[in-house]
């Protein structure tokens, strides 16, 4: 019996043994095997040339944090300027798998389904550029905002706009003493919209420059729908116009078009500003055909990102004390003019430099 | 008294039928929708749209759930593989793939699908000429070659490619046909380039010679080259090529492009989702390959008819 016993208790413990060996080595194993982070970017739309330079950005930022034990995949698609379209693909991004989503609202006033689907799934979503409500955003802890206060960008459009103004007597082409003004605007009901358009002329106003409001038009941040709306401007005020304030660069770009193909001689051309900082908004600055533009720096925005991105699927040392009540990052907006346009025209390079 | 049993067994018989009708209802309705992954690389570019569109169209219809991968460029076999195991662990019932672009993509698949079916879309793979090794739902590139070199013939023009990768069978399959159609003729096929990741493809063609007309078989480039041109060239070449987008042929209206072979991504979708429900569904169906349909648009004779319309609506 006692023999019986010695040898049911040696083939048990030999099985234990070798049972604990392959789990360890089975652990040992997925020890070893590479983890990858699958990061989810939806944006409003595939049209906006800030939004594609800030997502190419983003991918570059992700991909320089690939290493042997982690890989990273970005899988990019667009709402295409409809919130029902986002929410759907959402859905499928998630449905599929992912471990982090980035998303740039269509409405920012409707995340509601989306933070709901992120939630039940516990997936981070990383809100940039389009701000949610703060109601939104408070709903749950793992959800960020990246992206810049509008109302800055606003004051320091009307300050580069002003200066140049009170510096530049010609900018006031008739003499009465007060500049004929149209403003591009950017979506109806917009926070950054209104904020950008409310800041800028208040501004203007305070750094003494009288303003005449001829015309305010909605463009939609749309050049190819700014240069329309310019183009009726033209034909109704003619070289009455003395300043266009835009609400971002790809309208400011849109009245450029508009004056080249109007065929005015550049002396009549009024004075114009937008906020970005695109390559192209640059390079009419450099070209004397805008006078300034406010840089939204999307190397920075980027970066954040990417590197909140990779701190969430980590899990660990995640340095939520550096945002803003634990949840937002705003990035600083940079004015860029004929004065310091040099510094800033190869934008990518001067703000990594300047970053380091 | 017999009388009441007989009546009682009826009832009974009746009452057994009735469970058997619900039971079998409840478990009919149970059943679960069959699982489809889709993997294209980049699934999130618009050249899938209508692709998409039409996939989504027949998965309703079927009642097939469809899962799109979340992927990014896939430039081989192995980055596919990593997609493929990731779905397996996803219940995933059959494939519907986008070959990579590599000679072991073939194998790869056979391996890694295992027991699951998997079926190929708008690309193949050629294992020998003219046939290919597994079953593909895609328009004829050889023909839409064939097209676009009888345009080209017209005059004497010196002619230079941009193709997609080249180990592609549509793009090997389009080039046949190109050379078919300008054999005998005074158009001469100048270089051809071959796109490859993260390369500059404008600061590459600075390095050939000067071409007359470029054939750009890569979606991507030809609306970012379309966009560029003006008064119909693009740096002196007019743009030939094949689009996906209702933005190409919005550009060869515009005049930007001369000519534009346009596949029906709709039908590759719909029909794609419909074959591999099929063969879930019955383990004995063979699936079977297609060719679908594609459009030819000429910057001379554009018109908007019902049938274009029709095509197009796929597109919104």
């Amino acid at each position: 019996m006692n023999k019986k016993k010695r040898r049911v208790a040696v083939l048990l413990s030999a099985t234990i043994g070798s049972a604990v060996l392959v789990l360890s080595g089975c652990s040992g194993k997925s020890d070893q095997t590479e983890k990858t982070l699958r990061v989810g970017v939806i944006t409003y739309t595939q049209d906006d040339p800030f939004i594609n330079g800030l997502t190419d950005e983003l991918k570059e930022q992700l991909k320089a944090m690939e290493n042997k034990e982690r890989r990273i995949i970005v899988s990019t698609k667009s709402g295409n300027d409809d919130q029902q379209e986002q929410n759907e693909k959402v859905e499928e991004m998630i449905d599929a798998g992912c471990d982090v989503l980035c998303i740039n609202l269509v409405d920012r006033t409707a995340p509601s389904r989306i933070i709901r689907m992120a939630r039940n799934e516990d997936i981070p979503v990383i809100f940039f550029n389009r701000e949610p409500v703060r109601e939104d955003l408070v709903q749950w802890e793992k959800l960020y905002y990246v992206g810049c206060d509008a109302e800055q960008s606003g004051i320091m459009q009307g300050e580069i706009a002003a200066e140049y103004i009170n510096s530049h007597s010609e900018v006031d082409k008739n003499k009465d003493g007060k500049i004929q003004y149209v403003l591009l605007e950017g979506e109806a009901g917009h926070q950054d919209a209104i904020s950008r358009t409310e800041y800028s002329v208040k501004t203007l106003m305070k750094n003494d420059v009288i303003l005449e409001k001829l015309s305010y038009q909605l463009a939609d941040w749309n050049r190819g729908q700014a240069e329309n709306r310019m183009n009726r401007l033209i034909s109704q005020y003619g070289k009455k116009i003395e300043l266009v304030m835009s609400n971002n660069d790809e309208m400011a770009l849109g009245a450029v078009e508009a004056y080249r193909k109007a065929g005015y001689a550049r002396e009549d051309w009024p004075v114009i500003f937008g906020i970005d900082g695109l390559e192209e908004a640059l390079e009419a600055v450099k070209a004397g055909e805008m006078q300034g533009s406010i840089l939204n720096d999307r190397v920075d925005q980027a970066k954040e990102m990417a590197k909140m991105a990779v701190e969430l699927f980590e899990g660990e040392d995640f340095e939520q004390e550096s945002l803003k009540e634990g949840r937002y990052y705003f990035s600083e907006y940079q004015k860029v003019d004929g004065s310091n346009i040099d510094e800033y025209l190869n934008a990518e390079e001067t703000i990594s430099h300047s970053g380091m | 008294m017999k009388k009441n049993r007989m009546k009682f067994l009826i009832i009974e018989f009746l009452l057994l039928l009735m469970a058997v009708f619900f039971v079998w209802k409840i478990f009919d309705q149970n059943v679960a929708e069959p699982r489809i992954a889709v993997i294209l690389p980049e699934s999130g570019d618009k050249r899938w749209d209508a692709l998409i569109k039409g996939m989504k169209q027949a998965a309703a219809e079927n009642n097939v759930h469809m899962i799109i991968c979340n992927t990014e460029e896939i430039d081989g076999p192995e980055a596919e593989r990593e997609f493929i195991r990731e779905q397996k662990d996803n219940d995933i019932d059959g494939f519907i793939i986008y070959p990579a672009p590599g000679h072991e993509t073939e194998n790869m698949l056979k391996k890694e699908c295992g027991n699951k079916p998997y079926l190929l879309i708008a690309d193949g793979l050629a294992v020998k000429e003219g046939k290919t090794a597994s079953p593909t739902i895609q328009p004829d590139y050889r023909e839409i070659g064939r097209w676009l070199g009888e345009r080209l013939r017209t005059k004497k023009q010196k002619v230079g490619i941009i193709a997609d990768w080249k180990m592609s069978e549509a793009v090997q399959a389009e080039i046949c046909g190109l050379n078919e159609a300008l054999e005998g003729s005074e158009s001469k096929i100048s270089w051809c380039i071959y796109r490859r990741k993260e390369q500059d493809i404008v600061e590459r063609i600075k390095k050939e010679t000067k071409a007359d007309a470029l054939v750009v078989l890569d979606a991507g480039i030809l609306e970012e080259f379309g966009e560029q041109a003006e008064n119909g060239t693009y740096e002196g070449a007019e743009l030939y090529g094949v689009g996906y987008s209702l933005k190409t042929i919005a550009l060869l209206d515009n005049g930007n492009i001369q000519g534009l072979a346009v596949p029906d991504g709709y039908e590759i979708g719909y029909k794609s989702v419909e074959e591999i429900t099929k063969r879930i569904e019955h383990r004995s169906y063979k699936m079977q390959g297609y060719i679908t349909e594609y459009q030819v648009l000429g910057k001379e004779n554009f018109s908007m008819d019902e049938d274009l319309e029709r095509f197009l609506y796929s597109y919104e």
